[in-house]
């Protein structure tokens, strides 16, 4: 319980690096099932993710090395997330694109410049380019994304729902 | 043998899941094969650039390089889309979690003052018993309270000092329908017994539409199914041997709209389509009477077919204070006191679990490492009329040994850490971990557990390497969103094959805007608790400001209580979005008090904490330049609302504040005073009831205000209180 003592003086620095800390702590607690200071190192880009860092899979792969101290194991300890992640986020590492570059990245997949992309298009892309998507990620994109009516995704309305939704 | 049990089970689940629910798991594991086969060239014929032509001059190898940087640009894109999608879905599913914590947080502080509220009621009884002594003024208060409580236990007492012939003459005397005649402008569904199966329809098609019972008839209902129910033995055998299959659902909390799903998906029930229904059948939700009317006449109509375990709610001191009394009060105002105690005794009768096949037990909470089959089969059921008291008067000894074996198949959780403890935020029970698990199904040569009591997101769980499944059936438990219900089929191999569902009646809606309902429900408790517990918030925000600026550091506060957890959420496009707290324009962040996790031995929290309050800091700006907290800010939301006594002088706002946060105790208080159902108290039994709470809970609240508000709420003057009418007058408003 809190007494009357005098509180310490405020340092600016040191006041961040608590608050990041808490922060970590407390995104990494939400994945932590059985309340052991482990996560499922499946679940560890989810965590880095939720934190606002936009790392592409290869990345992410990159960060669970970093992570793990001799060989793989199949749970992250939080000592070893904790050290990783303060390093990430205070170097803004993986800044996530600005909604503008996300509009022109669909439009430069839209070569026929129609304004939207057929669900085969979406399909196509997602699936087998880049770092694809599992059936379930663009079964789960297309579902929101699609617009009923016409079968096609109109990504200038699309986009907006990625990014608005992130913030309620 | 034990290797080959674990593999069956292990194959088991992994067979089991019929649809998969989106989470990280399944996805991670794709994406994991999908990072090593990294970045992927691809031209041509993806529209990459112009196709290439058949000459290979000039102008087609730089046709090519130019479609090879277009195919660059496209995979960036590409990359960027995906990984800007999988940031969203990370998102969504971190506040999803949140909102589940906040939601079982709630649930459970909820079951944790009501623990304690029943411990104060039972050490109050007991001082006040045999020898006279104790508790000086609380013996005052609880001398009209003893009365109730011990009124009620005697009734049933007796009862089962009759034989069984009176009791059955004593109970239909005491809870006849004979007077009651159904009137010409009754429009609900007609029962004559014994009841057949197209009455189950009709019954479920006049529910459907919002109908509702003759008080005779459920009266009815209610008597055949106690006759039926007595004949059955503590745990009830069934088997696929006929049927090749049966279905077990798990709780239904009064949700109709469940119970029909499940009819709709998997049919009623018959010699080929045989039932378990593990208990919880009511209250929280709106129709726990037509829920359970429907279950009993399906087991009436059905016997061999349908077998309705016990659940913890299936339970006269749960009911008063989960909305079951409350709901057959509201729907049959004159009957009401009749069938409260009916239900009690049907409850009273159900079987406590079901053996499928000989090697699945099913029962409603779990096991513990004290569970004994035997002893569980040769106890008398009857005598509990509530899992949470051991039958008995006062001065016989009690057999906690027998009270532990239905206490705990009620009211245990498993938890993934070995061994057995009690469940002390659930009030009873116990966690058992794996272990216990184990040693239990291999000493009774079982091979897997099915219970419910546990709400899970996605309608279902195994847990314990696959050798415990949690089934709960109640959708939107929380919120209109918040999870799917589910229930399990098991084929003659004792295989699980899970169905699930959602009962909704909104369009589907994409999942960032369903989660923001769910969300906005529990911010909502939150917002609730933060300000019953205004004033002990306050206190300690100024502790940590003692200046009085009005602001503090969130790091001090971090500090000072260290159960608490800052979750956050920005805008995710501003510079500054590394450090989430301070700084940014629009920003969320849920300060949020609760108990530990029950089964984590930590530091027990504070008084506040323990009262699970919580801080809603707003979504505009409540942070000052320095990214301080306005805590003032955290209070304006909403508001306290004490209806029509907010115009009375006497009742100060603190006093409002003590009756909101204790809402529920006293509401619980109130029903067990009402003796007769009614909803009505007298003056001095609510004068009483205030002073009980007050010694219960060590908050004062001042007689002359009590006597005040008493007097403010009996509107005709007549000396009694509409308590219903009482309760509903606080409430939280939006203060917009």
């Amino acid at each position: 319980m809190a007494t009357e003592e005098a509180l310490p003086p405020e340092n600016p620095e040191d006041t961040a690096v608590q608050e990041l800390k808490k922060r970590i702590a407390d995104a990494f607690e939400i994945f932590d099932h059985e309340a052991n200071q482990t996560v499922d190192v499946r679940e560890v880009g989810t965590i880095i993710r939720s934190l606002g860092c936009c790392p592409t899979e290869g990345e992410l792969h990159d960060i669970l090395k970093e992570m793990e101290e001799e060989e793989p194991l199949p749970y992250v300890t939080f000592d070893a997330f904790l050290g990783v992640a303060m390093k990430i986020l205070q170097e803004k590492r993986y800044k996530p694109a600005l909604e503008d570059q996300l509009l022109k990245a669909f439009q430069v997949l839209d070569i026929e410049n129609n304004g939207y992309l057929t669900k085969e298009e979406i399909e196509k892309y997602m699936v087998e380019e880049g770092e694809p998507f599992s059936t379930e990620e663009l079964e789960e994109m297309l579902s929101a994304a699609i617009d009923p009516e016409k079968g096609t995704v109109i990504y200038k309305e699309y986009v907006p729902l990625l990014v608005v939704d992130d913030a309620v | 043998l034990l290797k080959s049990r674990s593999e069956k089970r292990n194959a088991n689940s992994a067979a089991a899941v019929a649809t998969t629910a989106a989470n990280a798991r399944s996805k991670s594991s794709n994406r994991s094969s999908s990072w090593a086969s990294g970045i992927r060239l691809r031209t041509g014929g993806m529209g990459c650039g112009p196709s290439s032509s058949d000459d290979a001059s000039a102008s087609g190898d730089s046709k090519e390089k130019d479609a090879a940087s277009a195919g660059e640009i496209s995979i960036r894109s590409a990359v960027l889309i995906q990984k800007w999608y999988r940031r969203y879905k990370a998102r969504l599913e971190a506040r999803r979690r949140t909102t589940w914590m906040i939601y079982q947080s709630i649930e459970y502080s909820s079951e944790s003052s009501q623990l304690h509220l029943y411990n104060f009621f039972n050490d109050m009884l007991s001082l006040t018993g045999v020898g006279g002594g104790g508790h000086p003024s609380g013996a005052a208060a609880a001398e009209p309270l003893k009365t109730c409580v011990v009124g009620h236990r005697r009734f049933t007492e007796r009862l089962r000092q009759l034989s069984q012939e009176e009791e059955d003459r004593e109970l239909l005397d005491l809870t006849s329908f004979a007077d009651l005649s159904v009137e010409k402008s009754y429009r609900g569904p007609h029962l004559t017994f014994p009841l057949s199966a197209s009455h189950v329809q009709l019954m479920i098609d006049s529910f459907r539409q919002g109908g509702q019972l003759h008080p005779r008839y459920l009266l009815q209902l209610l008597h055949e199914t106690r006759l039926a129910l007595r004949a059955k033995p503590n745990v009830h055998s069934a088997s696929t041997s006929i049927s090749k299959q049966v279905t077990v659902i798990g709780d239904l909390h009064g949700k109709l709209d469940d119970l029909l799903i499940v009819f709709y998906k998997n049919g009623l029930p018959d010699i080929t389509n045989p039932y378990v229904f593990n208990g919880d059948f009511v209250d929280r939700g709106a129709n726990s009477v037509e829920v359970a009317a429907l279950l009993f006449a399906c087991q009436l109509v059905w016997p061999t077919a349908v077998c309705v375990n016990r659940g913890n709610h299936e339970d006269h001191v749960m009911n008063c204070r989960y909305g079951f009394i409350k709901e057959v009060q509201t729907k049959y105002r004159h009957s009401a006191s009749k069938i409260v105690k009916l239900f009690a005794e049907v409850f009273a009768w159900m079987p406590l679990a079901t053996l499928i096949d000989d090697r699945i037990l099913v029962a409603h909470g779990g096991i513990s490492d004290k569970l004994d089959l035997e002893l569980l089969r040769r106890l008398d059921r009857h005598r509990y009329l509530s899992a949470l008291r051991p039958p008995g008067n006062d001065g016989e000894k009690v057999d906690y040994l027998e009270w532990r074996q239905v206490l705990d198949l009620l009211w245990s959780d498993p938890k993934p850490q070995a061994g057995c403890r009690p469940n002390t935020f659930r009030g009873g029970g116990c966690y058992f971990g794996p272990d216990v698990t184990e040693s239990f199904l291999r000493k009774n040569k079982l091979t897997l557990l099915v219970r419910s009591h546990e709400c899970k997101q996605d309608g279902y769980e195994f847990c314990h390497d696959g050798a415990v499944l949690t089934v709960f059936s109640a959708s939107n438990y929380y919120e209109e969103g918040s999870n799917r219900g589910a229930y399990v089929k098991f084929d003659s191999s004792g295989k699980p094959h899970i169905v699930q569902y959602m009962a909704s009646r909104s369009r589907r809606l994409p999942v960032g805007r369903r989660l923001s309902t769910v969300e906005e429900g529990a911010l909502k408790g939150l917002r609730a608790r933060v300000l019953a517990s205004k004033t002990e918030l306050l206190a300690a925000f100024q502790r940590l400001d003692p200046g009085r600026t009005g602001a503090i550091r969130l790091a001090d506060w971090c500090q000072h209580h260290g159960n608490t957890r800052i979750i956050s959420q920005h805008h995710g496009n501003h510079a500054s979005a590394s450090i989430t707290c301070p700084g940014t324009d629009t920003h969320t962040s849920v300060i949020f008090l609760h108990p530990p996790r029950p089964w984590t031995s930590g530091r027990t929290s504070d008084h506040l904490a323990a009262s699970s309050g919580a801080l809603y800091a707003g979504r505009t700006r409540r942070l000052d330049k320095s990214g301080r907290l306005l805590y003032m800010t955290c209070f304006e939301r909403v508001a306290l609302d004490a209806g029509r006594l907010a115009g009375t002088k006497e009742v100060a706002a603190s006093l409002t504040e003590a009756v909101y946060k204790n809402k529920e105790e006293l509401e619980t208080i109130f029903r067990i005073m009402d003796k007769d159902s009614s909803g009505h108290i007298s003056l001095e039994e609510f004068r009483d009831s205030c002073r009980v709470l007050s010694e219960a809970t060590g908050r004062q609240m001042a007689d002359a205000e009590v006597e005040a508000m008493a007097k403010a709420m009996d509107l005709n003057n007549d000396g009694y209180i509409d308590f219903n009418e009482f309760l509903e007058a606080f409430r939280i408003v939006d203060n917009q």
